[in-house]
């Protein structure tokens, strides 16, 4: 291939650029040719080593974000779509997700207050029994019963810590991915 | 071999910023000295080439020369000279990794 067909090779797959861009690419490659012949190298030569002229063009062509990023930049979205995104995720978030939250996390706290009562349960009679020198024995065992509870419920308010610790900290990566629009 | 290619791509953009930051360069001394080290279809270099330009990486300036037209020099802008810095850093941990993984790989077997 000489440089002429070498160069309308890639002009013609060039036509969607603009012609400034179009025309600036062509002379650089027809510079090339001029350097290289300058070389002592032959215009067949030198096609060979610029390669492919549709590999070049499709180079040429391709967006200029995509061509050679290996990672999607991100916010890729509008303005405008951005701006919803953020809107809907505060609507949801103040109208939905943060009372139900705070309501699941209040339930966690009595429960947990039920339990570590429950088991300090005993000492409390004590100190009833301190405070009013009168031993009932029912009270006592009663406590003690208590107690029981109380290290039974311990590790289901433990693993349920653990749930909504983990279904926080995944709703709240969430919010971050989606504003992102990383989906 | 179509992997390869795009491994070569990749790299091309790291080779070419490191060159024209040494020194200035036009777009044929860059072809030659790019595929002294790696086989690469030279006219890749040229699309880069717009592209390094359009993001800010590079500009360029005509200057006569003493054989043929004016040539068109590239010189790397103190952004690209930063994002140099930035893509061989990244490059190097890449290779590390790549490295100590096949390595790992070796000794388990």
């Amino acid at each position: 291939m000489n440089r002429k067909q070498f160069l309308t090779e890639v002009e013609q797959r060039l036509s969607p650029l603009p012609a400034e861009v179009r025309n600036e690419l062509l002379s650089d490659l027809s510079q090339h040719f001029d350097y290289g012949l300058v070389n002592g190298k032959s215009e067949s030569e030198i096609a060979n080593e610029l390669g492919n002229p549709e590999d070049i063009a499709r180079e040429a062509l391709d967006d200029p974000n995509a061509a050679w990023n290996a990672s999607p930049p991100l916010r890729q979205g509008s303005f405008a779509r951005n701006l919803f995104t953020f809107l809907g995720l505060l609507f949801l978030n103040l109208l939905i997700s943060i009372p139900i939250m705070a309501t699941l996390w209040v339930v966690w706290v009595s429960l947990t207050v039920v339990a570590v009562s429950f088991i300090a349960a005993p000492l409390l009679a004590v100190t009833d029994y301190a405070l009013n020198s009168t031993f009932y024995p029912a009270k006592f065992f009663f406590s003690i019963t208590l107690t029981g509870i109380g290290l039974l419920l311990l590790p289901g308010v433990r693993y349920l810590l653990l749930l909504m610790v983990k279904g926080t900290v995944r709703y709240w990566k969430w919010n971050q991915t989606t504003l992102r629009g990383a989906y | 071999m179509n992997v390869n290619i795009q491994f070569k791509k990749g790299v091309l953009e790291l080779c070419v910023l490191v060159l024209i930051g040494r020194r200035d360069r036009y777009g044929y001394e860059l072809a030659q000295a790019v595929s002294r080290h790696i086989e690469v279809a030279e006219g890749a270099l040229y699309p880069l080439l717009r592209r390094l330009v359009s993001e800010g990486y590079c500009t360029t300036y005509l200057q006569e020369s003493t054989e043929g037209p004016p040539r068109k020099y590239y010189r790397l802008t103190d952004t690209g000279s930063h994002y140099t810095k930035i893509l061989t850093r990244e490059w190097n941990d890449f290779v590390h990794h790549v490295a100590s993984l096949l390595e790992e790989g070796n000794s388990d077997e």
